[in-house]
């Protein structure tokens, strides 16, 4: 009877979780979807198809989404071949300097790309960029080596800053992969291309189409290097002209609604682009990948060693150094326009946005607060996701899944535009213009993350550890605290950071829900530079990346310590 | 045990971030498309003399403080008390929405009655014109165009703001369009040399300072902001028709600040308030100031653009539309 009477709370302990999961997920991400969905089609309540089409047939809509298919495509080809280059060369062959060169493949990753295209920006603009000075100065012309001010500028600088994606999943694929493979074939006499081709693409593809993926997504629903790059030339893509819609309308409801539409238009491009990899890719799946971890054959690049070498260096050099250097230097300039030397430099601008702008210093209280609130509120929501779905047998834990995974593949200007919707007084509640409105949006759009990295712990936990202690006489809930809870604790802390630096330097979804005091640091970063104090911009985004190093530091050693631990 | 710190952090960060959202005190909230340097001298000019009010500001350009007060005013209250917006003619849509308190302000007595509001709902807080900035290293001043006219012959960069974004802009280009000798025409033939758009007054004063234009048409305060920096531009009236903006303050109806929205117009338009405002490069609103440097109102009076403000009012979504097909 006892026994019984236990195993029905502990029935009700599960279903209380996941009721609690399902009406946070409802209420922060099926909701704001489905207002989107609503305000497209109806108006007040009746079915109104005429605002979709349009919305939809506006030429310089349909300009704006050939743009972000083109981009896209091109920044996923190109970022795809960077990094399965980057990965080979290092995962796979004799090069010098690996250690080092890994870590600093890494640290396009943390870049915030939209820091990237106003560093870019300051060097290759076709006329004042400092790259492009000096070519014309050097070549005595008045055409520009470059112009960054257009699709392959925008395509350029997304692929500097998105190719870590598949360098990362191809590095690991490549570590974890059987190397008898390779060498049975090099016995059997093939040459060193044939067993590239044949042996070891084949093998990663698996890992490449999951990178070639998220920089499918990211690119398709990015808004900083657009917005920041193309402006100037009226180029726009799907999520500027949304910010452009909601701006140019002056926030009508009108306005919002056409927002609305064109976001639907914009998840539709993600779905159809993620139906088509996943169609294309399908063809030839091989999982022969193991767990354990071997030494692989390297193969020894010979005479091609210091010249692939130094490609190496330059492409980090032009990825990482000239960004850095050029964001710190003109941070230091009096006046935008002077030349770079050190007669023209001042720590006034460093000293302004930290001690005397009201906005800058708005910005960094509230993207400390937003990413530390929304980190340990989506870890807490994430891990509990992530238990219901790992580890409790419920009837429609897949939904919960797909609610939770969702908002990975939303833009985060659609999930903007819904919270809007919803939280600006719809539902008796006003959030719209407080930081609050921002922070919704964060935890639903970044539960994910603390999802997965929750989950991948927890299904190493397993069931016999918690039954153990059920059996010595635990409750559901001392055995889910005592026992799970402490062994995942360092899979959460990761989680924790996989959310605050994102959030921290987070630019697309608060672009459209900030407030007159609820700025974050890119928004701050992004007005400041479009209305023109370059200099000061360029300040606060130094102090941003050098938050952002901090906290991969952190997470370094965080992610360290979990190692040592287990 | 981590936990328990990360938990600890995140209470105390949302302690101190509602403390100040708590505290009750006096208060005024001024919106303004103004340079955030400007705004922050004001701030602190007043809060001295003030020190038991509590003021705050929102500065953004014209079009983005539009669509705050619109999202506001549709989510049923608009938290600003006092309102500083570049284009005049957005007073007279909330005039006639009943949204401004009339207010006579002892402190624009003197001010001449073309910068006020004849039921005194809004009254020029400062005076904005706007004409040529040109790289000097680029260009000898002799190259430089000195009228409308001219810069549409010029063969060289050229840029301007877009006049969604920016309240100045969009009252220059009504007056272009609006005047006989220039009109649309006259824009096309802008686009045609090859005029770009930026986004922000500054942005495009700014890129003309790091040579990514030649000559920019650009706003008189921000000119000069720079060239004290040491940027390397300068600023050229034209000749032919000068873009005068009488940047209007004006009180919103029905705050529960009303006292201390009024000490702030008062400060604003005060010698003192005017005078931090010159510091900062803009041009003053009362007759007994003028700041070095800058054409008097009464001298640029002669060689205005002139805009009919109701005409503008009537049809500013068709002329930002038609101005996208254009340029856009």
């Amino acid at each position: 009877m006892k026994m019984f009477g236990r195993r029905e709370g502990k029935l009700d302990l599960n279903q209380i979780l996941m009721l609690i999961c399902l009406t946070i997920l409802i209420i922060t991400v099926a909701m704001p979807m489905i207002m989107i969905v609503y305000n497209t089609f109806f108006y007040g309540f009746t079915f109104d198809w005429s605002m979709f089409t349009n919305v939809v047939m506006d030429p310089s809509n349909v300009d704006a989404m050939w743009n972000t298919i083109v981009i896209a495509f091109w920044v996923t080809v190109v970022g795809t071949i960077v990094g399965v280059f980057y990965a080979w060369l290092i995962g796979r062959t004799n090069i010098p300097l690996k250690g080092l060169m890994k870590t600093l493949f890494v640290i396009p990753y943390m870049f915030p790309p939209f820091i990237g295209a106003m560093a870019w920006g300051l060097l290759l603009s076709p006329r004042s960029g400092y790259i492009n000075k000096l070519w014309m100065l050097m070549m005595g012309t008045r055409e520009p080596l470059m112009n960054i001010n257009s699709i392959a500028g925008i395509v350029f600088v997304e692929v500097c800053y998105y190719f870590p994606f598949v360098f990362l999943q191809v590095v690991s694929a490549l570590e974890r992969m059987d190397p008898t493979l390779e060498e049975s074939a090099r016995i059997s006499g093939a040459n060193q291309l044939y067993v590239i081709r044949k042996i070891t693409l084949p093998l990663v593809v698996p890992a490449v189409a999951a990178g070639a993926m998220l920089i499918l997504i990211s690119s398709l629903s990015h808004f900083g290097v657009p917005a920041m790059l193309g402006f100037s030339r009226g180029i726009f893509t799907l999520p500027t002209k949304i910010y452009e819609l909601i701006n140019r309308s002056a926030g009508s409801f009108e306005g919002i609604r056409q927002g609305a539409a064109l976001s639907i238009l914009l998840v539709v491009v993600v779905v159809i682009a993620l139906w088509l990899q996943r169609k294309i890719l399908k063809a030839g799946h091989y999982d022969i990948i193991r767990g354990k971890s071997m030494r692989p054959m390297l193969i020894n690049l010979r005479t091609s060693k210091f010249p692939l070498l130094g490609v190496c260096l330059a492409s980090l050099f032009v990825i990482v150094i000239l960004p850095l250097y050029i964001i710190f230097a003109v941070g230091g300039l009096k006046a935008y326009g002077l030349p770079l030397n050190l007669a023209n430099m001042t720590l006034d601008n460093y000293y302004h946005v930290l001690f005397s702008s009201r906005m800058a210093q708005d910005a960094i209280k509230n993207s400390f607060f937003l990413a530390i609130s929304s980190a340990i509120i989506a870890m807490f929501v994430g891990t509990m996701i992530a238990y219901v779905v790992v580890k409790v047998k419920v009837k429609g834990k897949s939904l919960l899944e797909i609610l939770a995974l969702l908002p990975y593949s939303v833009p985060g200007i659609v999930l903007a535009i819904g919270v809007i919707l919803m939280w600006s007084g719809t539902f008796y509640l006003n959030l719209y213009n407080t930081i609050w409105i921002i922070l919704i949006a964060y935890i639903a759009r970044y539960v994910a993350f603390a999802m997965k990295s929750s989950s991948a712990s927890l299904e190493q936990v397993h069931y016999s550890l918690e039954e153990a202690a059920r059996s010595c006489g635990a409750t559901h809930l001392e055995s889910l605290r005592d026992i799970t809870i402490a062994l995942i604790r360092p899979g959460m802390i990761a989680g924790f950071f996989l959310i605050f630096l994102p959030a921290m330097r987070e630019l697309t979804t608060s672009i459209l829900l900030y407030g007159p005091f609820s700025r974050t640091l890119g928004v701050a970063i992004y007005a400041i530079n479009a209305e023109g104090n370059i200099t000061q911009s360029a300040a606060l985004s130094g102090i941003a990346i050098l938050i952002i190093m901090l906290g991969n530091l952190a997470l370094r050693f965080v992610t360290k310590d979990r190692r040592s631990v287990s | 045990m981590k936990k328990r710190v990360f938990s600890l952090l995140a209470v105390l960060v949302l302690v101190a971030l509602m403390v100040p959202a708590f505290a009750s005190a006096k208060e005024v909230m001024l919106y303004s498309s103004m340079k955030d340097s400007q705004l922050s001298a004001l701030k602190d000019a007043f809060i001295a003399k003030y020190p038991d009010i509590r003021m705050d500001y929102y500065t953004a350009g014209t079009g983005s403080v539009m669509t705050k007060l619109a999202t506001e005013q549709q989510a049923g209250g608009i938290r600003a008390d006092v309102i500083w917006v570049g284009d005049p003619t957005n007073y007279i849509s909330f005039k006639e929405q009943g949204l401004l308190y009339a207010y006579e302000s002892p402190e624009a007595a003197t001010m001449p009655a073309n910068f006020k509001d004849p039921d005194n709902c809004y009254v020029a807080g400062r005076v904005i014109m706007l004409g040529f900035v040109y790289n000097t290293s680029a260009l000898s001043a002799n190259d430089v165009p000195k009228t409308w006219k001219e810069l549409a012959e010029f063969k060289g960069y050229t840029a301007m703001t877009d006049p969604t974004f920016s309240g100045t802009t969009l009252y220059t280009v009504a007056g272009l369009v609006q005047h006989p000798d220039f009109g649309w025409d006259f824009l096309q033939k802008l686009k045609n040399k090859g005029m770009l758009l930026e986004r922000g007054s500054s942005a495009v004063v700014t890129k003309v300072g790091s040579g990514e234009y030649d000559v920019s048409v650009g706003v008189d305060y921000i000119a000069r902001t720079m060239i004290a920096q040491g940027s390397p531009i300068a600023f050229a009236y034209p000749q032919d028709g000068i873009p005068i903006i009488l940047s209007p303050i004006a009180i919103v109806k029905n705050t529960a600040n009303i006292e201390e929205a009024k000490l702030l117009f008062d400060f604003i338009l005060s010698l003192e308030g005017q005078g931090i405002l010159m510091k900062e490069y803009s041009a003053p609103v009362r007759p007994e100031l003028s700041l070095e440097g800058a054409l008097s109102v009464e001298e640029a009076a002669k060689k205005i653009l002139p805009v009919d403000d109701n005409r503008l009012v009537a049809e500013k979504d068709e002329l930002l539309k038609k101005f996208d097909s254009i340029f856009k």
